[in-house]
């Protein structure tokens, strides 16, 4: 089994959102990790065929992805999907199960199955207007694996579930990714550093980094550093280096950051995780992008948290 | 209701004025066709059923054949209803009923072609008003508007809101098929 992306290419008048991407993809779970805009969601909708590219192209197995071949072959769940108000959690998923061309016993049973490995058994007759927002994630991920796809796509699946499910929703990927192939997107970094096989960081329309956790994270080994600093030198440092972390402490400041060596004397190398990876090439320089705002966001959060408690220490 | 519309029809005694009471009423009729047309977005069902193996164009093309076999049985019921009612011949009327009809069609396809949004269902009911509220002040306002005088208008109008219908419908199936991108799905 393979997915192969060649060259895949999307681009809107003035902005390229997905810029020549070719990729391999076998059994395995596949993190995708990317800021906002940074064109993640605009490549798994060319994935699943529901957005043209530009230019390049998508195959499983040599079949391409306009092919009703390849959409019968694929689950998918987006980032923000809807429902029609009418329906209950068991129309919903026979509704899905009548496109994705199920014969009608075995969409109910498939039905029925799927709704008890989400937990969804008991609420199968209501409305899914009544549900909460983590019911409908898992109603989404039944739906996705309906047809029993060997491509699954999952555009940030864990987003509204609680750390149990969270936990819950792993598990059941580990098992689905041994004979398909699974790719999912998300922020949350500790759902991919757990399951994933490989993981791919994308930014700005590109894929900066691909391979295996421990592969990836070499790219930083040796250069995440710990220090507890005096205010004027935690300034400074926040000043020259990507902080991943600050933590007011009684008389000092603790610091996690990025450096190329030891950015002070009381400075001690820690073990890089991928969350610090994954700052770090966010951090570095880009053009204007949701991810960019978000980072800056994230920068003026961590020095007006600091500047705040220096005036609060000054009072 | 329908049912007992017709029935009230065929039952009692109509006037002239019937004609323009029904064809402003028809233009509703195709809104309900839009409303369908427009479900998956409305809904943000259409990235789902995108994916699926039975997919977006299919589905919209079957609810299309659905839905103008229903409308076109529900104007051919209307018509036999009324032909024994009126003066007129069974073209002319239907000349009368539909060119409003396809006047709504044409405006409700046209807006659905240029704008992507989950709202859009609230535009062609605008449309769907103004043409209704159009054509009955036309009738209202031009006594004679369903006589021989204006014949050749009706004729004329008919024939050119059925070609520009086609082009938006055409352009309608060609969108579903290139996998248009809908400003709303941007992440």
């Amino acid at each position: 089994m393979e997915l192969i992306v060649d060259r895949l290419t999307k681009q809107y008048k003035n902005k390229i959102a997905v810029d020549r991407i070719s990729l391999t993809l076998n059994n395995g779970v596949y993190g995708l990790l990317g800021a906002n805009g940074s064109g993640k969601t605009t490549l798994m909708r060319m994935l699943c065929g529901v957005l043209k590219p530009t230019s390049g192209e998508v195959k499983f197995n040599g079949i391409d992805v306009s092919e009703e071949e390849y959409r019968d072959a694929l689950g998918y769940l987006p980032q923000d999907f809807g429902y029609y108000p009418e329906f209950t959690a068991y129309d919903f998923l026979l509704y899905m199960a009548s496109l994705k061309g199920l014969t009608k016993q075995r969409a109910k049973e498939k039905s029925k199955e799927l709704l008890e490995l989400v937990s969804l058994s008991d609420v199968a007759k209501k409305k899914i207007k009544t549900f909460s927002g983590g019911m409908k994630q898992r109603l989404g991920i039944a739906q996705a694996i309906l047809n029993n796809p060997k491509i699954l796509i999952l555009d940030e699946p864990t987003a509204r579930l609680d750390p149990k499910e969270r936990v819950r929703f792993r598990n059941l990927i580990s098992q689905l990714g041994k004979e398909k192939i699974v790719l999912l997107s998300t922020h949350i970094v500790s759902d991919v550093e757990y399951i994933a096989s490989a993981i791919l960081i994308m930014k700005d329309g590109q894929i900066m980094h691909k391979g295996s956790l421990g592969e990836i994270i070499s790219v930083i080994e040796g250069k995440v550093f710990e220090c507890s600093a005096d205010s004027k030198t935690a300034h400074k440092l926040m000043a020259d280096y990507p902080i991943i972390n600050i933590r007011e402490e009684s008389d000092k400041t603790f610091l996690r950051l990025v450096a190329e060596k030891p950015p002070c004397e009381t400075a001690t190398v820690v073990t890089a995780l991928l969350e610090d990876l994954y700052l770090y090439l966010m951090s570095q320089p880009w053009h204007f992008s949701g991810g960019k705002a978000a980072m800056l966001l994230f920068s003026f959060s961590c020095r007006f948290q600091y500047a705040r408690s220096l005036c609060i220490q000054k009072l | 209701m329908f049912i007992g519309t017709l029935t009230g029809i065929y039952y009692y005694e109509v006037s002239a004025s019937v004609i323009w009471v029904v064809s402003s009423v028809f233009p509703f009729i195709s809104l309900v066709s839009m409303s369908e047309i427009l479900r998956s977005t409305t809904y943000n069902m259409d990235e789902l059923e995108m994916s699926c193996k039975h997919n977006f164009l299919e589905i919209s093309l079957i609810r299309l054949e659905i839905l103008g076999i229903a409308n076109f049985a529900v104007l051919i019921s209307i018509l036999i209803l009324l032909m024994g009612k009126t003066d007129f011949g069974f073209f002319r009327l239907g000349i009368y009923l539909i060119t409003p009809y396809l006047l709504n069609c044409y405006g409700s396809i046209f807006v659905i072609n240029r704008l992507k949004s989950r709202e859009t269902i609230y535009v062609c009911g605008v449309v769907t008003a103004a043409v209704s509220v159009l054509n009955a002040l036309s009738a209202i306002q031009i006594n004679d508007i369903y006589t021989d005088k204006y014949c050749s208008f009706w004729i004329a109008a008919f024939i050119i809101l059925a070609v520009l219908s086609c082009k938006e419908i055409m352009e309608l199936i060609r969108k579903m098929e290139e996998l248009k991108w809908n400003s709303s799905l941007t992440a």
